[in-house]
């Protein structure tokens, strides 16, 4: 398209001198000596002028291309008419038979808008008799001689197709094409009055620059035509001030119509680029009501209903979660359906009017069906989101469960088996008073044993803190304070319920970090502080030692970040290096 | 005269096991108890000097047990035992009821005596 916008700069140029080299040449829209008055002329002028700059004015918006090249031919056929002042032969033949083409582009140019194609069947039969008509007055030239019909100036040989002098040929079709053309304006009246009453509201403001001036126009050269008609082919001898007002009064429509023609482009632009806005507004998560309220703003149709299909219900719901049914026997209301790959999207229950509009219908279901998608999207993945949050909490549950399970295993089979048999080894041995051999041996034995009991402790205590189950989560941090090497300051206080696997998670947390405080960092206090705070446990843990702790994979605290984690909250760690390092835990009690 | 010894375990093979150490070292075992309930009534029924406890029990824990007992007129001696030890209890061994706490690994005869003469 750009090279047509490169080619548009020179015959814009060459149109507009052609037009200024008019004004000299001694026109004279009455065929009348002497010529018009100058207003006259230069009113006739600026009509070329008028339609020139609206075309290029057209040409320069996107996609109006076919409305900007129509315009610039009218406005070239206008010219062309108005040559017929010139008395140069050849420039006269071309303006005499060509006649018509002004007003035959003029008719497409009005049915076509805005989109510059015809719309109906029916449009094109009355753009085909327009032709019929034009040609008619071509192929008529021939028999045209202007002398003839009391033109004064007109040189021998002006009309250059002249064939044969048949001035009653000439009249007969000319009263014929008058009244074709009579039919012919009224019916355009007629239908782009239709046109208008059966738009939406959005489309009616685009045509409305458009719908005065063209019936103004039509309506005048209706009439004028009408009194010619009435009056006989012989122009010349009609009374002049009839005329002459006809003539003002379209002349000056023509005038005004490419502008407002323009103006009804830059409405379809706009509405364009609301289309494009709504695009991106329905771009965010849109709620029923939402969509709705935007679609029917966009599209001028407050009556305008959007449903969502929701798959759970099987129904269409709309704003407020209302069901929405497509509605049947109500010449009012019609539904476009939005699917996808055949599976149900949404649906919109609006006003027919707006169908007439199909690019728009399609923007707009195209950007309706992005914005359900989306959502829908969204909602699935929030949907996977909290499965995965619940299966991460469960699994974190099941391992706790497993571990107590093995804990319990370890205390009432092996533990306790052992225990038994270490005692009764000591009974054995207090019998073996007189074979101290044998006694030093039995010693030995029940010392392994021994060892093996405790190893068999210090398991199942890392397994799980039998006491968390039994005594709760205060007795078992004082127990984790009182194992520590170092001192611990401890300050509990756990007014309501907490869930047993949050009073775990807080427990690892407190005995990871007291670990740390004794084994790595070289502290020499600590203190944990343990709370409720409106539903969330907060368990801290502060020592005064070297610092450095991280978060890093692999470390004992990654694997308490992903078990917090997993239980909905949240561990932050403050561990400057030589400023001691503080372990903080929130956990929702729910 | 005999000491006389409740005990208190759910496990019938530490029962067995510490029956037979204490008995051979001259202790009267009055009755063994598999919970703290029929400890309770066994305890009330036999009226021993010393009951060694468990702290593991089925229906309630040794700590619950050791506070009732603790109630009888005259109070027995309540020797604490578990397979865990005591740090695992926190402050319960020193705030409950009994005389004193002994993990089972370490029981022997003499130190249970140990116990009830202090």
């Amino acid at each position: 398209m750009t090279g047509r916008r490169l080619a548009a700069a020179p015959v814009a140029l060459g149109t507009a001198i052609g037009g200024l080299l008019l004004l000299p040449i001694a026109f004279d829209p009455l065929h009348a000596e002497g010529g018009g008055p100058l207003w006259g002329r230069l009113l006739m002028v600026s009509v070329g002028w008028s339609f020139f700059a609206g075309g290029i004015a057209a040409w320069f918006m996107r996609r109006e291309q076919r409305t900007g090249s129509l315009l610039i031919l009218t406005g070239l056929g206008w010219w062309l008419v108005l040559l017929i002042g010139t008395r140069v032969p050849i420039l006269w033949t071309i303006s005499s038979a060509l006649e018509m083409l002004f007003l035959t582009l003029l008719v497409y140019l009005l049915l076509a808008f805005p989109e510059g194609r015809l719309h109906s069947l029916w449009e094109r039969l009355l753009v085909a008799l327009q032709v019929v008509v034009f040609l008619s007055g071509v192929v008529f030239a021939v028999f045209y001689n202007p002398t003839t019909f009391g033109c004064t100036n007109c040189p021998r040989g002006l009309n250059l197709l002249l064939i044969s002098d048949q001035p009653d040929l000439v009249n007969q079709r000319a009263t014929l094409a008058g009244r074709a053309e009579i039919a012919l304006l009224v019916l355009l009246i007629g239908t782009l009055w239709t046109r208008w009453v059966r738009s939406s509201v959005p489309r009616r403001r685009i045509l409305n620059p458009l719908i005065v001036p063209a019936i103004t126009f039509s309506l005048a050269y209706a009439a004028y035509l009408l009194f010619q008609q009435l009056a006989g082919v012989a122009i010349y001898a009609a009374p002049l001030r009839l005329y002459e007002i006809l003539i003002t009064v379209f002349t000056v429509s023509l005038l005004l119509l490419p502008l407002l023609l323009v103006l009804g482009l830059t409405r379809l632009r706009s509405r364009r680029a609301r289309i494009g806005d709504l695009v991106l507004e329905l771009g965010e998560l849109p709620t029923p009501e939402r969509l709705q309220a935007a679609l029917a703003r966009t599209l001028g149709d407050p009556s305008l209903e959007v449903g969502i299909w929701v798959p759970e219900v099987k129904r269409y719901l709309g704003a407020n979660g209302r069901t929405i049914v497509p509605p049947e026997e109500d010449p009012n209301r019609v539904t476009t359906t939005l699917e996808r790959h055949g599976e149900r999207l949404a649906i919109i229950v609006h006003d027919p009017a707006l169908l007439d509009d199909t690019a728009m219908i399609g923007s707009v279901t195209a950007a309706t069906r992005l914005a359900v998608e989306n959502e829908k999207l969204q909602r699935d993945l929030l949907d996977q989101l909290v499965e995965v949050h619940d299966s991460r909490a469960r699994i974190i549950e099941a391992a706790d469960e497993e571990r107590k399970r093995i804990e319990r295993n370890l205390h009432d089979g092996a533990q306790q088996r052992l225990v038994s048999l270490s005692l009764a080894l000591q009974l054995v041995e207090s019998k073996l008073e007189g074979a101290p051999e044998a006694k030093t041996s039995l010693t030995k034995v029940r010392a392994e044993l021994d060892d093996t009991l405790r190893e068999l402790r210090e398991l199942a205590r890392g397994m799980y803190p039998a006491i968390l189950t039994d005594q709760g989560l205060e007795v078992a941090v004082e127990a984790l304070a009182d194992r520590s090497r170092l001192p611990v300051e401890v300050d509990i206080d756990l007014a309501g319920d907490v869930p047993e696997k949050v009073q775990a998670a807080a427990y690892f947390a407190i005995s990871e970090a007291l670990t740390n405080a004794a084994r790595h960092s070289q502290a020499s206090a600590a203190t944990t502080r343990v709370y409720q705070d409106d539903g969330v446990l907060v368990a801290e843990v502060e020592d005064d030692g070297l610092g450095g702790a991280s978060l890093e994979e692999g470390s004992g605290l990654r694997g308490l970040a992903d078990r917090v984690h997993a239980l909905g909250g949240d561990l932050t760690i403050d561990s400057g290096p030589g400023k001691g390092t503080r372990l903080v835990i929130r956990l929702p009690c729910e | 005269m005999r000491q006389r010894v409740l005990i208190v375990d759910d496990h019938s093979m530490f029962r067995r096991a510490a029956r037979a150490v204490l008995e051979a070292d001259g202790l009267e075992i009055v009755g063994e108890a598999p919970d703290g309930n029929s400890a309770l009534e066994l305890a009330i029924a036999a009226r021993p000097d010393a009951v060694l406890l468990d702290i593991q029990l089925p229906d309630c824990d040794g700590f619950e047990v050791a506070r009732r007992l603790a109630r009888l007129k005259p109070p027995p001696i309540v020797v604490l035992v578990s397979i865990r030890d005591a740090g695992e209890y926190g402050h319960l061994v020193m705030q409950s009821a009994a005389r004193g706490f002994i993990p089972k690994s370490e029981l022997t005869s003499a130190r249970f005596k140990e116990m009830l003469s202090v």
